[in-house]
């Protein structure tokens, strides 16, 4: 597609497609809302497709759109709006990558959860707009309960405002929670307000060997029926067994006492070994998804994941900035857990897992109808791509 | 839309008692009058007809046959609500959830509870208290509220402070369209496949559908709670004892301390507890009293308390008590959760604003509501769910004094302003209802009200379901001649 027609509208370049379905797309990167506004101008009045993408870490994971002509960039959209210390909140604009996020959070010594993968190129808008869970979800909950507000563009190049910067707001709809997990399939997110936490001041990992999934399947048990409160709970593949590796955190003499009470379970406990946080599967996660072989939340926020075929490696992560490797395709279930746990123990060894959903189950034809008309009433020209 | 008896076709109703029995369909104007009304007593009309189906298969069925004559709905649960959200405004039907108080399944292993929308609150802690499992959301109300109710509002509580609104507890609905049709999001997932339909449902104050079944989460039970009171009086010459409890509050939240519950409340409102059977042996020299609880595990909770209590002091408390037996910290909490029961000692009626402010602004958006309150001569007593900011600056007034009535409602205005424009909120807890709608463009321009219209219209095509509530039903063009808003939305202003 020539660049041309928005070559005057905003900063435009041609990447790869990213669903490798097509030639290189026009990736358009929009300083501010005037260009964007401008931009879907042009993309409604040409019937184009367009998909909003932060550093785009996470469209490896999506199904693809049945059409797209351009991606729309935020990276240009990256301020800080408003940090709150004293009142636990943060708003930043969609482009704001979640490590400067977090540092900034770090410095007024809150915490910004959940912990996000790839959070030194993932960005607020897409981590909201993916429905990011995070590694930390058990001790703290999903993301999407932490979004206090959002405001979005739609389609037509109106805004649309939702919730606000309180930790507590039951005025009008939630329309951030329909547009968190939505892939931009309904608007593009332009700033958000995150609830923060306050900072963890310790966190300890223990981590044992076992024969196989079912046996840390038992030992998970065990830590729900002990109601140790742990922030994760991982299970990675070995040569030979399994490693289950249990975090806690919190205060300091908490977790120490955390511990004392998890090496009181069993003599397996007893032997574990403490990993130091930077060796934890959860820091590589970070930094790298596909070393991380599998997650098992603890109960109930339980996970299995199975094995998928390998992906290319994506040229427009290269030119948002991203440096992935290889990744896998993957897909997980997360209720109901005994299911959850069966999945788990048909896993003999997986060889690369990451934590995205890929596939929706079949559902009944009336929800998909009202997502449909959601869809409509928001995109009425669908000028979004839609990958959920 | 109005209708009246009158415009009911016996036709109709001889099919819903069909449908539920005679005791599910109400017609005489003795028991539709205790319809008229939610807690917000101020507000009232006449439902031309109340129905109480047994469960989802009737609730469908009975909205079915309804829809065929356009007659628009209001969901209702124990009408707790205080902003007349339950309660209907040109005649139509009343749905009432009464009857659908099953609990239909609590799982301890996956920690969730399948229940009818008609179950009060308190009565699904009782049904899994068992495995050692509750159910967070406490709103004061919670021996009457249901859990309906709870989900059409997105109630809060005491306890939300730590383990959010209800928004955060629901992983699962069962909803009865405007058509009579059942959409079913029961089947509880940790993440939602596709839109969050549940997220965006709970809060729409029932203008989007009628809950019948909710599938909630369960919390594990905390090894320890520590139920912590301080005494704060007026010094002369020094901060106001409400001043001085705001402020400690707001050192608590800087200071990062994760205490489950953080409430405040005011002399006004200790003296109406003291005096009525929810007497919990608050200090009735405190000008504020300020409880705190913690929960977790023994040692984070003696942790807290210790911090908790470090700060009361440095705010100059006069005096703090850990509650000693459970029974003890039942009682605070009975005075707690009675209180705005306790105020009809004060005044025959009770004006419950239920503004938010960022808990930066706790003390000086406190001290503003007392001078408004001053201003117009009206008696103010005030209790609160500090922790979240969430002030409830409630009037003691007599409806029967015309002009005392003038006054409550200037002065719960100019709160309600006041609190926006200070970056805060209309509601924390109890919704926007029917009272608040006027105030709604202090918050939301045209263009987000108009957003959300259209979505209330893909749940409502013919604004059939709770008409008059939540957000204004007006064309764009009628909500842009609303006030323009407090706050800014990015570019406009």
């Amino acid at each position: 597609m020539p660049l041309e027609r928005f070559a005057s509208v905003c900063h435009t370049t041609h990447v790869a497609h990213p669903f490798h379905s097509g030639a290189d797309l026009p990736l358009l990167t929009p300083a501010n809302e005037r260009e964007l506004r401008e931009v879907l101008r042009c993309v409604a009045r040409d019937g184009l497709v367009a998909l909003p993408v932060g550093s785009a870490t996470k469209l490896p994971f999506a199904a693809a759109p049945a059409r797209l002509d351009v991606l729309i960039s935020t990276h240009a959209m990256r301020q800080v709006i408003a940090f709150e210390p004293g009142d636990g909140t943060l708003t930043a604009q969609a482009g704001s990558r979640l490590s400067t996020l977090a540092e900034l959070a770090q410095s007024g010594s809150r915490d910004l959860v959940p912990r996000f993968a790839q959070s030194t190129h993932a960005t607020l808008g897409g981590a909201i707009a993916t429905g990011e869970m995070g590694s930390d979800r058990l001790r703290r909950g999903a993301l999407r309960e932490h979004v206090l507000g959002l405001r979005v563009m739609l389609a037509d190049g109106t805004t649309s405002r939702s919730g606000g910067r309180l930790v507590k707001n039951v005025a009008g709809y939630d329309l951030h929670r329909l547009h968190t997990g939505a892939w931009g399939g309904i608007g593009l997110i332009l700033e958000a307000t995150l609830r923060l936490f306050p900072q963890t001041r310790a966190r300890q990992t223990l981590s044992m060997r076992l024969e196989d999934a079912q046996a840390a399947y038992s030992v998970v048990r065990e830590l729900q029926v002990a109601r140790l409160g742990a922030e994760r709970v991982w299970v990675t593949w070995l040569d030979h067994g399994v490693a289950l590796h249990v975090t806690l955190a919190g205060r300091p003499d908490v977790v120490a006492s955390q511990i004392e009470s998890v090496r009181a379970l069993s003599q397996d406990w007893q032997d574990a070994t403490q990993v130091p946080e930077s060796a934890t599967p959860h820091v590589a996660w970070q930094a790298l998804p596909s070393q991380a072989l599998a997650l098992l939340e603890c109960l109930p926020a339980f996970q299995a994941q199975a094995p998928g075929t390998q992906l290319e490696w994506d040229p427009l992560l290269a030119q948002l900035g991203a440096t992935l490797p290889q990744l896998p395709e993957a897909r997980f279930s997360a209720f109901p857990i005994d299911s959850a746990l069966r999945d788990l123990r048909a896993i003999q060894r997986p060889a690369k897992v990451l934590l995205w959903p890929r596939e929706r189950r079949a559902e009944s034809s009336a929800r998909i109808a009202l997502e449909h008309q959601l869809e409509h009433a928001l995109d009425p020209k669908r000028i979004w791509a839609k990958l959920v | 839309m109005k209708t009246d008896l009158q415009a009911i076709p016996a036709g109709l109703v001889r099919e819903l008692v069909q449908l539920m029995g005679a005791d599910g369909v109400l017609i005489d104007n003795a028991r539709l009058s205790s319809y008229e009304s939610d807690a917000l007593a101020m507000f009232h009309e006449s439902a031309s007809l109340v129905i109480l189906p047994r469960d989802t298969a009737e609730a469908a069925a009975a909205m079915k046959a309804i829809a065929k004559l356009g007659l628009p709905v209001v969901a209702r649960g124990a009408g707790t609500g205080l902003t007349g959200g339950a309660r209907p405004i040109a005649g139509g039907v009343v749905v009432g959830t009464a009857r659908m108080r099953q609990v239909f399944e609590v799982n301890e292993t996956d920690r969730y509870a399948r229940v009818g929308a008609g179950l009060v609150n308190v009565r699904l802690t009782k049904a899994c208290s068992h495995h050692d499992l509750f159910y967070a959301p406490d709103p004061s109300s919670q021996r009457a509220c249901t859990i309906g109710g709870n989900v059409a509002n997105n109630s809060g509580g005491p306890h939300g402070f730590k383990y959010g609104s209800t928004t955060r507890h629901i992983l699962g609905l069962k909803i009865v369209t405007h058509a009579g049709e059942i959409l079913d999001l029961s089947e509880p997932t940790l993440d939602p496949e596709g839109l969050d339909l549940i997220g965006l449902f709970v809060g729409s104050e029932g203008t989007f559908g009628l809950a019948t079944e909710v599938t909630v989460k369960l919390t594990e039970s905390p090894a320890a709670t520590e139920t912590l009171q301080a005494v704060f009086d007026d010094q002369v010459d020094g901060p106001t004892g409400l001043d001085r409890a705001c402020d400690a509050v707001t050192d608590m939240i800087a200071e990062g301390l994760e205490a489950s519950a953080i409430e405040i409340l005011d002399a006004l409102t200790i003296k109406a507890v003291e005096d009525s059977v929810y007497a919990a042996g608050y200090s009735r020299r405190a000008s504020a009293v300020l409880l705190v609880e913690v929960d977790g595990s023994a040692r984070e909770v003696r942790g807290i308390a210790d911090d908790v209590l470090t700060i009361l002091e440095r705010h100059g408390a006069i005096e703090t008590r850990r509650a000693a037996t459970e029974t003890e910290r039942a009682k605070l909490w009975a005075g707690r959760k009675g209180a705005f029961g306790a105020m009809g000692r004060v005044a025959p009626d009770l004006y419950v604003a239920d503004a938010v402010v960022p808990r930066t602004k706790l003390r000086e958006m406190v001290q503003l509501t007392v001078e408004i309150c001053a201003r117009y001569e009206l008696r103010l007593a005030t209790v609160f769910h500090a922790g979240d900011g969430n002030l409830h600056p409630n009037i003691c007034y007599d409806r029967r004094d015309a002009d005392e009535t003038r006054r409550v409602m200037a002065a719960g205005e100019e709160i309600l302003k006041a609190c926006v424009a200070a970056g805060g909120s209309l509601t924390g807890e109890h919704g926007i209802g029917l009272e608040k709608l006027p105030e709604i463009g202090l918050l939301f321009d045209a263009d987000d009200l108009c957003t959300m219209g259209r979505v209330r219209r893909v749940w409502d095509p013919d604004l059939r379901l709770n008409p008059g509530k939540a957000i204004p039903l007006n064309a764009c063009v009628e909500i842009q001649a609303m006030r323009k808003p407090l706050i800014s939305n990015g570019e406009r202003h």
